[in-house]
């Protein structure tokens, strides 16, 4: 099975060499893009200097334009699973294995890695909303995920293709629950994920309320209108 | 007289305010600014309230006709509706817009990492 781990940048100058280092000395298996997103800082000139595989967006186009990039050049290459994985270094590729064998032995189209599979989930703000959204989810699709914010899933070839074709395929909580009602199967594993060591997370309150706000009317109200590609 | 009148004050207000707006528009195409045909329902607004306000008659007879107490309240109505229609078609656009930049900023950045590695395979 051919995996590519896309790597989404927006301004990690400071961690982008690590994560990809590890990557590249502790698990030459795997094919990796970082995909910068017009980041104002010097990630673009790291990972030229550094010969990384990069897809250098000229604009800044966001989270879901940039891990979509992806995604396309994942299709055109014909991959067979892509997994979206953070340049921060929260994610820790030890996991991106077990989420593979997962695909493979379960047979589903999307894997994602988990952190309250196993463990309880703390009793926090953050996890408030975590807990609101599966709950959304809980209601449309009848099935329920421990993690449904988790930003490291991974996607076989016909998630692939659907992702790279549909502006409206983000890497989201949303599209997640909206492909789950249309029957896509979906498996959870427990993974650990780490503190991030440098930088700044977008996530501050105002922007937790227009996330939770966002996903809240599209899981509850639009998914079911949305027509299905493919 | 059941329906009050269309104030010639507004009248003139309405006149005014058409033919500035006009100029505004014409004033951009002359320098090529916008695109002409974008500007079609700016231009048709203008001509519309100007009409309505030489005429006022017209805006009485759809007002009796659907029963709205002031000609004045009529015109309000129909224009946000307008305006709320032709906002949404420019979020729309907008959105059109925005597809298609995604679009060609992923091309250009998955065709230039191919030319990279190309050039990478060939030293």
């Amino acid at each position: 099975m051919k995996v590519l781990v896309i790597i989404p940048a927006y301004n990690e100058q400071d961690n982008i060499s690590r994560v990809v280092d590890n990557l590249i000395e502790n698990y030459p298996q795997f094919d990796y893009v970082v995909v910068n997103d017009g980041s104002r800082d010097d990630t673009a000139r790291i990972c030229r200097e550094r010969g990384y595989n990069l897809i250098d967006l000229p604009v800044n186009l966001g989270l879901a334009g940039g891990f979509q990039a992806g995604l396309k050049y994942a299709h055109l290459k014909g991959y067979d699973a892509a997994i979206q994985f953070d340049a921060d270094g929260q994610h820790l590729p030890q996991f991106i294995q077990p989420m593979i064998d997962e695909m493979q032995s379960k047979g589903v189209d999307i894997v994602i890695g988990s952190r309250f599979v196993t463990e309880k989930k703390p009793v926090s703000l953050r996890m408030f909303g975590s807990h609101l959204i599966a709950f959304a989810m809980k209601l449309t699709t009848g099935k329920k995920l421990t993690d449904p914010t988790s930003g490291m899933r991974l996607f076989n070839k016909k998630m692939i293709k659907e992702f790279a074709m549909d502006a409206n395929y983000t890497p989201e909580p949303d599209t997640i629950s909206y492909l789950m009602k249309n029957g896509a199967t979906v498996s959870e594993i427990q993974v650990q994920m780490a503190e991030r060591i440098a930088g700044e997370s977008y996530l501050n309150p105002v922007n937790a309320m227009k996330y939770m706000t966002k996903m809240g009317i599209s899981i509850i109200l639009i998914q079911w209108f949305r027509k299905r590609r493919g | 007289m059941r329906y009050t009148y269309l104030t010639p004050e507004m009248r003139l207000f309405l006149i005014a305010g058409s033919v500035i707006a006009f100029m505004f528009v014409v004033h951009f195409i002359r320098k090529s600014r916008v695109r002409i045909e974008d500007t079609m329902f700016w231009i048709i607004m203008c001509v519309a309230l100007v009409t309505i306000s030489v005429f006022p008659q017209i805006p009485f007879w759809f007002a009796r006709l659907v029963r709205v107490e002031s000609p004045a309240n009529f015109v309000f109505l129909v224009m946000i509706a307008i305006l709320l229609v032709n906002q949404f078609y420019m979020t729309l656009k907008i959105s059109r817009l925005q597809i298609k930049i995604t679009e060609l900023v992923q091309r250009i950045a998955i065709d230039s990492a191919q030319t990279d590695n190309d050039k990478k395979e060939d030293k």
